[in-house]
């Protein structure tokens, strides 16, 4: 068997000189019998037969028949195509953009959700839901839960990096924090070098994309030293190429042990819940063993992390936390949390693009093969096989598709880095390999042969089902006209309509969310604040000396021109790249029981920062400089905190307390302000609390501050505080963004959605009116001796217009129809994705089906307007 | 298709059989094998192009016979084919294979 494929393959890479060779050999024998027939008397020409037809089936000895014919089609398909290069550019053009939308789409999905992590077997791993622990719960879990070959806390954070190691060229990096287990549980192979051990406190393992960038992948590169903020680490080993850790979309360029920034008695506490947990099951031992074996030590672990000192209505709410174990294959990531719903939408929605392109080349290829007819009757009658033909069309659609997807997995490539770029911000680095592999061709390859057999198929039957007689005696005179009756080029027009509707109403529905979003108050002017973002203690300011820092930086800030007001502050406008910090306050004294839901927000401000951002005070006054670490503290709160708390007394001069025993602090509201939202613009609006920053040096420890300043000109003013931050400490990095910046960046999803919604949705319409224009302009054309002849007749072009336009209408009403009842049906699942908006809004509703009706009618405009100016005279002759 | 020249009594296969037959005694070209069948089965075999060399090919393609260049007795050049290993035994399995319809057939024309 394989000799004889082997001998058959040779025979095809030398296929002409064999059929040389065969020709040679036959003219020989021919020669012969020609000499012999003479010899003979006779004469010698009719005694070969069919010479060509013997060299056939000489040659087809050979080849297989199915492949030899498939390469016939192939190159059929490509004449008649370049022959109707209008037609070929279209569908090309259509598979392209649905193909290019489709792969985009999957390839971030493919990346962010369904791959493995690019370790050895990935599927014996498990995370702990929840999803954040202590570090004395791991330690516990690891001693107590003999199931796991290997269990590991991570975490991953940005932070300032130098990788020169002599802290001069701090650059934003995200960087991986876990307890040594990670090497041996993800079995990492380090390119050189080796892991960090549990007593190693200074040691890191960079990336092999940092060691190629930086160290120019020399192995002297172990042993050197690297500063991560104000800490140094010698650098023990290099990760493998490819491997990226444990979280889909994030790739820290260090992993660093956690001992490493962090003291032992940080480790030590139990309050702070901020590891991941990750651990690769042993052999033989099932996901659900391994569950039900968590859940029998759990109660054990979290009694035995409990705070001696931990008052009893806490210590019930710790002890109530849960876990449980979920796959791991493919990591856990705040990125996918983040974006995987996103994506999930947009995958729902490319599918929906893909339906409409497969139903409009479906009709491109019902068109062209109603116009062949009368070819493929002919062909039929001469006695080609149905099947053969039916192939045929088929191959011809398979080139088709196959050549607009090859250009659309180019263009969806691109456009998944374009959809990363667009998705990175300041805060999130998004890190995926956008890069097609197998995967995603195989998925294409997939895809082309749905799209050919889906939009080919139809039209191929319905062509070659047609009886001979009716094709050949066709002469541009076919059937009734319009919607007398139903045929699959309406069908599938009205398919099209339908689908592209619930893309239309998913695009206004998420512009209608964005516009929501958007129009919120945020309380501050957002367009005049500059927020500046220093990492001082990056840089190794602790203590006294970064409040002097902090300090300096407001005086010189004040001092510049340009700047009409400065402050300070723990959380800047809209913080929800920063946090939130929230606290249970006591009114008057007063406990409340623990039930009571008192957690107010809080944030910290220097005087001036109410005037620096724009929000009005109502009542009282503002923090001023008096308001020293000695002096009384006060507090002021917003209108929310005051219509909550004090409904129908006056705020002013009451007193909230915060923290117990020692640490507590009692606070006199001296000052009522506006309201301003605190993380994000969609938030309810929160209770918040303002505390003097001077008031609070103790409560914040070395943490940095932000500054805020007003200026009519925020991009002068901006160079301006970049050289006053150099000036002060050329180490220190900083972020220098406006509120308007930052609210950009905070609605990242939901303009992406909205974007994304709309192009697709345009692309649906746009594709839905083709297919429309199409259909029209195809009857009018074919129907050209009956409209001349109504017109002769004294129709009048105006009821001719009308005539197409109903028809347009009437197919446009019934997808708008479908559509409508299929938007209403899936709005379900996009209801948590929108802002105060229902998934039926009839506003959005109603703006998408006006859209759709206008575009509809417009589309069939040019092709009645046509048939209604058309001369009778000209009309009539055409045909006869 | 009724256009093929192979005389409509030759069992399927044997046209095959044959050919290998006469390359025993040793190499042939094409119009040799077609002569030497007409002329041992006096005359009445005539095996034409069309199904000569379809079945030469399909001999090559089984590799049990392997076709050689070379010169004719009138210093053309012509393709001589060989028997090989295989052929030789392929031709001993058909032959017995044959043997054995070609007695079956007999003793049904024969019976009583």
């Amino acid at each position: 068997m394989l000799m004889r494929f082997l001998r058959r393959l040779h025979y095809w890479l030398d296929a002409r000189r064999r059929a040389a060779d065969l020709a040679e050999e036959m003219a020989f024998h021919r020669a012969m019998l020609a000499r012999r027939s003479l010899g003979e008397g006779g004469s010698g020409g009719r005694a070969f037969g069919n010479t060509t037809l013997a060299a056939e089936d000489a040659r087809a000895v050979w080849v297989w028949r199915w492949a030899e014919d498939a390469w016939q089609d192939g190159r059929y398909a490509v004449r008649s195509m370049l022959r109707q290069p209008a037609f070929a550019a279209i569908a090309l053009a259509i598979v392209a953009l649905a193909t290019a939308a489709v792969t985009c789409v999957a390839g971030l999905f493919d990346g962010l959700v369904v791959r493995s992590l690019p370790v050895e077997r990935a599927d014996r791993l498990v995370w702990f839901r929840d999803p954040s622990f202590s570090y004395p719960i791991l330690t516990q879990v690891q001693s107590n839960l003999p199931v796991f070959e290997g269990l590991f806390g991570w975490t991953i954070e940005r932070a300032y990096v130098d990788w020169t190691g002599k802290g001069t060229q701090l650059v934003s990096t995200d960087l991986l924090e876990a307890t040594p287990e990670i090497f041996p549980t993800l079995r990492i192979k380090l390119a050189i070098g080796r892991p960090f051990e549990a007593q190693d406190t200074t040691a890191a393992v960079i990336s092999h994309q940092v060691w190629t960038r930086h160290f120019g992948a020399e192995p002297s590169a172990i042993g050197r030293t690297i500063r991560v903020g104000d800490r140094a680490f010698t650098i023990a080993g290099v990760t493998p190429a490819g491997f990226f850790g444990v979280a889909p979309g994030l790739a820290p360029d260090v992993i660093l042990p956690v001992s490493g920034r962090h003291t032992a008695a940080d480790l030590a506490a139990t309050t702070s819940a901020w590891l991941h947990l990750m651990g690769r099951l042993k052999d033989g031992i099932g996901i659900e063993q391994a569950d039900a074996a968590l859940q029998a030590v759990w109660p054990a672990v979290m009694a035995s992390t409990t705070n001696p000192g931990m008052p009893d209505e806490r210590r019930a709410v710790y002890m109530a936390r849960k876990t449980g174990l979920e796959p791991g294959r493919a990591g856990f990531s705040r990125v996918r949390n983040r974006f995987g719903e996103p994506l999930q939408l947009l995958m729902g929605l490319v599918t929906l693009l893909l339906a409409v392109a497969c139903a409009s080349v479906a009709n491109l290829l019902l068109a062209r093969g109603v116009a062949r007819r009368r070819e493929i009757s002919v062909r039929l009658a001469i006695g080609a096989r149905r099947t053969r033909v039916f192939r045929q069309l088929l191959t011809e659609a398979l080139v088709l598709t196959s050549a607009g997807a090859a250009i659309g997995l180019l263009i969806g490539s691109w456009a998944s880095a374009l959809l990363v770029s667009v998705m990175t911000t300041t805060r999130e680095h998004l890190a995926l390999d956008t890069d097609p592999g197998w995967r995603m061709a195989a998925f294409t390859v997939a895809l082309v042969g749905f799209i050919s057999l889906v939009s080919a198929l139809p039209p191929a039957l319905k062509v070659t089902r047609g009886d001979l007689t009716g094709g050949l005696k066709e002469t541009g005179r076919p059937g009734p006209l319009l919607l007398r009756h139903w045929s699959a080029g309406k069908i599938l027009v009205a398919v099209q309509v339908a689908l592209a509707l619930v893309l239309l109403c998913g695009a206004a529905v998420f512009q209608r969310s964005l516009s929501h979003v958007l129009s919120q108050d945020p309380g501050v002017d957002a367009d005049r604040i500059l927020v500046v973002v220093p990492d001082a203690t990056a840089a190794g300011h602790k203590g006294p000396a970064l409040n002097a820092f902090n300090e300096q930086l407001l005086d010189r800030l004040r001092a510049l021109p340009g700047a009409q007001s400065s402050s300070l502050s723990w959380m800047p406008p809209i913080s929800s790249d920063m946090g939130n910090w929230t606290q249970r306050i006591t009114i008057d004294g007063i406990a409340l029981p623990p039930t009571d839901d008192r957690f107010v927000y809080f944030n910290a401000v220097s005087p001036r920062y109410f005037e620096t951002v724009g929000m009005a005070l109502r009542r009282g006054r503002d923090i001023v400089d008096s308001d020293t670490a000695g002096a009384p503290g006060v507090v002021v709160v917003n209108e929310a905190l005051t219509r909550r708390f004090f409904p129908d007394r006056g705020a002013l001069g009451h007193r909230i307390s915060i923290g117990k025993g020692a640490s507590r602090q009692d606070l006199e509201i001296v000052g009522i302000v506006q309201d301003a939202k605190y993380r994000t613009l969609q938030e309810p609006q929160r209770s918040i609390a303002y505390l003097a920053t001077a008031q609070t040096q103790e409560l914040r420890g070395d943490r940095n501050l932000v500054a805020e300043v007003r200026a009519t000109d925020v991009t002068a003013i901006g160079t301006a505080v970049r050289t006053v931050v150099r000036d002060l400490d050329p180490r220190v990095p900083v972020r220098i963004e406006t509120v308007a910046q930052r609210i950009r960046e905070s609605t990242i999803n939901e303009r992406l959605i909205a974007a994304l919604a709309g192009a697709l949705g345009g692309a649906a319409l746009l594709l839905a009116c083709a297919g429309l224009y199409g259909l029209l302009a195809c009857a009018v054309s074919r129907h050209a001796a009956e409209i001349g002849l109504r017109i002769a007749l004294g129709a009048r072009p105006v009821s001719v217009l009308w005539m197409f336009q109903r028809e347009s209408l009437v197919l446009a009403g019934l997808g708008i129809a479908a559509g409508l009842a299929g938007a209403l049906g899936l709005g379900r699942f996009v209801r948590a994705m929108l802002f105060q908006v229902t998934p039926a809004d009839p506003l959005a509703l109603a703006a998408a089906v006006a859209v759709m009706l206008l575009v509809a009618s417009a589309a069939a405009f040019v092709p009645a307007r046509r048939a209604a100016s058309l001369d009778p005279v000209v009309a009539l002759k055409r045909d006869s | 298709m009724g256009l093929t020249n192979q005389p409509p009594d030759l069992l399927p296969g044997t046209l095959d059989l044959l050919i290998l037959r006469t390359l025993v005694a040793g190499p042939l070209h094409g119009y040799g094998i077609a002569e030497r069948l007409k002329v041992i089965s006096e005359d009445v075999l005539h095996v034409g192009e069309s199904s000569l060399y379809p079945a030469l090919q399909r001999l090559l393609l089984n590799g049990w016979v392997k076709g050689e260049w070379g010169a004719s007795e009138n210093n053309r050049r012509a393709r001589f084919y060989t028997l090989t290993a295989a052929g030789r035994k392929r031709l001993a399995a058909e032959r017995q294979e044959f043997e054995r319809l070609v007695f079956a057939i007999q003793r049904v024309l024969d019976m009583a």
